[in-house]
């Protein structure tokens, strides 16, 4: 079994209308925490060490109606003094739980524990079901963060901007946009890249040595 | 259904348009603690602290008589039981989005779960 990461997007592009598109929250960045909190009514549970214990900012029950989040990140929102990355982090985790809420819910008995220890064996296992559908959340997460038609216009403005005709060639300058264009959107270094390679916006394979 | 004291308090604190984590902090509040007596686990505070949100959540008289009743309500019905090993089952997650290549341990595991059970018993 592969994800299905075409289906992914398109559930992204479907949540994005259902939910945020002309609504008083339909800005960049996506305002994850407040739509799971606000709009969808999730309870959001604070979670001490969160990160250290689970290696994951997030995490939802199977209910898909309580999400953890670790109290630090948790901390971080609408504090003025967070660091960008720990915003990015926050909204990124809450949009992927978001993803298999929206996509996965027939699917919780592929993924469920039984027993305590059977969260160990999940965790630890680096393929099967919910490798797969983890795969799908992240996908889903960065289309919802980062439309598609947002990159190809960031692009265009940017386009106008360079005076080499082979600037596309540029590592450096894909580097330089995914920076300028993550900052925009809340979405940290490497998950703009993964972004601009798989909606072909500008793979690294354009660029030399790409 | 009848509504209980956490769904009232949520909604009046959506409809108010604050995040839970915005709420709690302004009222001076451990989100942690805002979580639990939204999600029913611990009973409501008393009445003297419960007039003090009223006006940062803008209710009318009679929502506030409403909330008030049912914060009696849950005074009384909630248990101040430790988690069973069934709850603390199902509040296991099922999806998390973890570092690649990360793996736990059983030390760490031990730990997750004893503050899930923390997390589903009301403080006492």
């Amino acid at each position: 079994m592969a994800a299905d990461l075409i289906a992914a997007r398109l559930s992204a592009e479907r949540f994005r209308e259902r939910v945020i598109t002309g609504r008083p929250f339909d800005n960049f960045p996506v305002d994850s925490f407040f739509i799971a909190d606000n709009i969808l009514r999730i309870d959001l549970i604070p979670f001490p060490n969160l990160e250290n214990l689970l290696d994951s900012p997030a995490a939802i029950k199977p209910n898909l109606r309580e999400m953890y989040v670790d109290d630090d990140l948790f901390g971080a929102y609408g504090d003025r003094r967070a660091k960008p990355w720990e915003l990015n982090r926050l909204r990124f985790s809450i949009a992927h739980e978001l993803g298999h809420i929206e996509m996965h819910a027939n699917r919780i008995n592929e993924v469920r524990c039984n027993e305590i220890d059977d969260l160990m064996e999940l965790f630890n296992r680096k393929d099967g079901p919910r490798y797969c559908l983890e795969q799908e959340a992240n996908e889903f997460a960065g289309r919802l963060i980062a439309p598609v038609e947002k990159l190809r216009e960031a692009l265009e403005g940017f386009r106008k901007l360079q005076t080499e005709p082979r600037w596309r060639d540029s590592a450096e300058l894909r580097a330089q946009f995914a920076q300028l264009v993550g900052r925009s959107l809340g979405l940290n270094e490497e998950g703009m890249r993964t972004r601009l390679d798989r909606d072909e916006i500008w793979p690294a394979e354009w660029t030399e040595g790409g | 259904m009848n509504i209980t004291f956490g769904a009232l308090l949520k909604d009046f604190r959506i409809r108010a348009g604050l995040t839970l984590r915005q709420c709690s902090q302004e009222l001076g509040v451990d989100p942690s603690n805002w979580s639990k007596l939204e999600r029913n686990i611990t009973p409501a505070p008393k009445a003297e602290i419960l007039e003090r949100w009223f006006e940062y959540l803008k209710l009318t008289a009679d929502e506030k008589q409403n909330l008030l009743d049912l914060g009696a309500v849950s005074r009384r019905e909630i248990p101040r039981d430790i988690a069973t090993d069934e709850v603390v089952l199902e509040a296991l997650p099922v999806f998390f989005r973890a570092a690649r290549g990360a793996e736990m341990d059983k030390e760490k595991l031990t730990k997750f779960v004893e503050q899930v059970r923390k997390l589903h018993t009301a403080d006492t």
